[in-house]
């Protein structure tokens, strides 16, 4: 199975207009895992979005074979709570002047944008940021879905540079930071900076980003997007579900929704009585995004692989920061991509890497 | 006693109320004027049961008059925008994701300023009061006369806000002034449209406002008027005619809290069928759930949240054509074409008084409808009630149902799936009653900083803040008790921020009717 079901490989599609921007944003939340922002969240980045298309025209999409590879990508993403950015919201230049703060001296400039984490608001800024450049977007990412670190990518597993890093926020501060433990430089800046801020990596060589990111996460959003998008009613979630390269977990209620806020990032652990089968549960595990389903102690999804929680009625995508006590939601697996599902990288991102004592599931094997 | 008023599309039904007891009801058309039906429905009160007006002490309406201007579109205030957060937020300045047509209705002006917090307290910049000087001297040239006023993180400091308000007011004398602090939630461009589609509906607010008023006294009823919010709590009229925004959900949740009250189950879904629609919902501790997502009120987004209510576009008066139900209804005309009161339109209720089901108005005017017809289409809207409810049950066990509304006669006493089905007595005043028996609340929703080690304190603070707020709305503070309280750590933040949310709500204090100055 590949792992775009229907490689629209973007041949026809190769323009991002206004009209694509919906289908997209439910896409990228589906990718979100959870997390990466939720509806209201997307929202703001897709009105930007479509505001830049409809002043700039369309943003040109191009697989990564149809770039020169030593062409020079650049990548961006929002780094903070979505929660805080949807109130201080962005003036719109953050990530072309973290742009203007990394470009090396006397390197050739940047030829496109490519994507640094497909899932949520952080599968949209970079198409801004292209739209607002006037540059294509190739479709490759580090991520295929959200990850809650900015080192949780295949980019950075095969040791490809992240600093610089430009780092700003909508009240014009910028920092240009270079450290080994990136990470926790750029959170204790973005804090400081208010609690969201934009970050722009150093440009990466397309060939060297084609050879470790993941190609056609932009495709597979618009897939899913399709999927997912129309109305409930027209088809039950098992459907959609199938369609999409995945299966239903389960269908239940949410009885109880414990969270907590100690450690490095908030955590939650979620208990779902189930509607299809009698006297059973379901426990989701989750921090930024859901990590892990269980049933009776054992795993039936787990990280990498990606879980959806929908309302079922609506059949919208409720994310980690909204899912509370009564909803009846369908839970929804769906593969990872298939680069993080390697030995050598699944230490990165499989339940232990979030602190689980378990050990990634192989998708579908509950 | 108090009176409960609850206006409809269909009808104006009132309830005279002592404590908890009901003493009378009546049910009368609505009214174009809206007000003359409501002093129709206390006529009849009346009749039914004598009282004298002095002895009225308070009178609940749930109404969704004050916004229905929006959707005419007349009589809308040439509104401004005014958004202090510059450098931030430029991107997406205010009207950014409104109907052109909304927009164009109320002037569209907008204005960027430099003000705003972050959601520590910290200032993004200070105020510029010359700048708000030029932007008042450009509202006046434009002959605005209504002010939506948002700063950034308002709800964690709202002195920008309410600075920028003086500023402007001092040079535009009588401009009215709406405050996003007052109104919304966390989410600027949200807070910032129902704050605008507020400004908006201001000079209809208090035209409503002043004939609600006119009408009562004209009655000899001088007591104070609270109108129902949103989320099923009142608010007092002055403050309505200043935060109109605030109604325009009321009457699901009405109906859902008194038909839990008629039949004693907090626990229960309640459908509700009336003239045009029929509501169904969940009710959890007498409340009505609240929605997961926001909604968006003529086109524009706000982040207002509604009951978990699903409505079906089926009631009473639902026009039938061969076997298709509606979805069109004759509305608050049903009493004049529906066939069995002489008119000329087949209605759902002639199918119910066809197929026996019901007894209104001259059965021998439908005679001629074909009766396993009437009982075909009966048995299609039982069907889709059915499956709703299904849908909307949050466990396995059975749920019992209650039915109220003067349009549920056209249910069965059975429904798929459903082992008990209550028709409380009172039920077709049910949402009069939710009215009558709604309470008064405060609520806290915005991000605090919190210290791992003082994180008690400030849940307490927070819930302080919403118990206070219920206070100052009029609620009589021995009663006041928190109903939720919720506590979310902000996603992608290392453990120092929440967004807290906490609700409180207690009895209205009839004694104590002084005006308080919220604005």
């Amino acid at each position: 199975m590949t792992w775009c079901r229907s490689p629209v490989s973007l041949s026809g599609m190769r323009l991002i207009t206004p009209d694509d921007v919906d289908r997209l944003a439910v896409g990228v939340i589906m990718l979100g895992s959870g997390g990466g922002g939720g509806e209201q969240d997307v929202h703001v980045v897709t009105t930007m979005l479509r505001h830049a298309i409809r002043t700039n025209g369309p943003v040109r999409v191009l697989d990564v074979e149809e770039i020169d590879p030593d062409a020079l990508g650049v990548r961006a993403g929002l780094i903070g709570a979505p929660t805080v950015m949807i109130e201080k919201l962005p003036s719109g230049n953050e990530a072309a002047e973290a742009l203007r703060a990394v470009r090396p001296e006397g390197e050739p400039p940047v030829s496109a944008v490519i994507g640094w984490e497909i899932g949520g608001c952080n599968g949209l800024f970079p198409l801004l940021l292209a739209a607002q450049l006037g540059l294509p977007y190739v479709d490759v990412d580090g991520m295929g879905r959200a990850f809650p670190r900015i080192d949780q990518t295949t980019y950075d597993a095969a040791g490809l540079p992240i600093t610089p890093l430009a780092i700003t926020e909508p009240s014009g501060n910028r920092a240009l930071l270079d450290s080994s433990a990136i990470e926790k430089l750029a959170r204790t800046v973005m804090v400081d900076f208010g609690g969201w801020a934009m970050m722009v990596a150093r440009p990466l060589r397309i060939g060297d980003a084609a050879k470790a990111g993941i190609p056609g996460t932009l495709a597979r959003a618009l897939e899913l997007g399709g999927i997912w998008a129309s109305p409930q009613e027209s088809h039950g979630t098992r459907g959609r579900a199938e369609a999409s390269g995945g299966f239903l977990v389960a269908r239940g209620k949410v009885v109880e929704v414990w969270r907590e806020s100690t450690g490095e990032f908030p955590r939650g652990t979620v208990a779902v009585r189930r509607l299809d089968e009698d006297d059973s549960y379901v426990r989701l595990e989750m921090q930024g995004e859901y990590l892990v389903v269980l049933a009776d102690g054992e795993p039936l999804v787990t990280t990498p692989d990606l879980i959806c929680c929908l309302d079922a009625e609506s059949g919208r995508a409720i994310g980690t920061e909204r899912l509370s006590y009564g909803t009846v939601i369908d839970i929804v697996a769906l593969p990872a991509p298939p680069q993080w599902v390697r030995p050598r990288m699944l230490g990165r991102v499989d339940p232990r890497a979030f602190g689980y004592d378990l050990d990634y599931l192989p998708f579908g094997q509950s | 006693m108090h009176i409960g008023i609850d206006v409809g599309g269909t009808n104006t039904d009132a309830v005279l109320v002592d404590g908890r007891r009901v003493l009378a009801t009546a049910k009368v058309e609505t009214t174009l004027d809206v007000t003359s039906g409501i002093v129709l429905a206390i006529q009849k009160l009346q009749i039914t049961r004598a009282f004298r007006p002095e002895d009225i002490r308070a009178v609940m309406i749930g109404t969704t008059h004050f916004v229905n201007a929006l959707a005419d579109g007349t009589g809308l205030a040439r509104t401004a925008a005014v958004r202090l957060g510059l450098p931030a937020t430029g991107a997406l300045p205010p009207f950014v994701d409104w109907p052109d047509g909304l927009r164009d209705a109320i002037g569209g002006h907008a204005y960027l300023c430099h003000g705003g917090h972050e959601y520590d307290g910290r200032v993004i910049s200070p105020l510029n009061e010359d700048e708000l000087r030029g932007v008042a001297r450009d509202i006046a040239d434009q002959g605005v006369r209504s002010v939506a006023i948002s700063s950034v993180f308002s709800l964690v400091n709202s002195d920008f806000e309410r600075q920028a308000a003086e500023i402007l007011t001092a040079e535009v004398p009588g401009l009215m002034v709406s405050f996003s602090h007052e109104i919304g939630r966390i989410g600027l461009l949200e807070r910032e449209n129902a704050t605008i589609v507020n400004a908006a509906l201001r000079e209809p607010a208090e035209q409503i406002a002043d004939g609600l008023v006119a009408s009562l006294t004209s009655y000899g009823i001088h007591a104070p008027v609270y109108l129902s919010q949103n989320d099923g709590t009142l608010m007092d009229l002055e403050y309505a005619r200043c935060y109109p925004v605030a109604t325009f959900a009321s009457g699901p949740t009405n109906s859902m809290r008194g038909g839990a009250f008629l039949s004693g189950l907090d626990e229960c879904v309640v459908v509700d069928v009336g003239g045009t629609t029929t509501d169904i919902g969940v009710l959890h501790n007498g409340f009505p759930r609240e929605a997961p997502s926001e909604v968006s009120i003529g086109g524009v987004r706000t982040n207002f949240r509604m009951p978990d209510v699903t409505s079906l576009p089926l009631g009473g008066g639902s026009v039938v054509r061969g076997d298709v139900i509606g979805p069109d209804s004759v509305g608050r005309l049903l009493s004049r074409k529906a066939l069995v009161f002489g008119g000329d339109t087949l209605t759902v209720t002639d199918l119910a008084v066809a197929a026996g089901r019901a007894d209104i108005g001259d059965a021998g005017r439908v005679a001629h409808v074909d009766r396993s017809l009437a009982s075909t289409v009966l048995k299609r809207i039982a069907g889709r009630v059915a499956g709703v409810v299904d849908r909307m049950r949050t466990s396995p066990e059975p749920l019992p149902v209650v039915l109220v509304g003067g349009g549920s006669v056209l249910l069965p006493d059975e429904l798929d799936g459903v082992t008990t089905i209550v028709r409380p007595y009172q039920h077709d005043v049910a949402n009069a009653i939710g009215a009558a028996i709604a309470q008064v609340g405060g609520e806290v929703d915005r991000v605090f900083p919190v210290d791992a080690r003082r994180r008690d304190e400030t849940l307490d603070a927070a819930q302080q803040e919403a118990v206070d707020k219920a206070v100052a709305a009029g609620a009589r503070a021995d009663t006041v008790r928190i109903v939720e309280v919720q506590e979310i750590p902000l996603a992608y933040l290392p453990g120092n921020a929440s967004r807290i949310r906490a609700r409180a709500v207690g009895d209205l204090a009839f004694e104590d009717v002084a005006r308080r100055a919220r604005a």
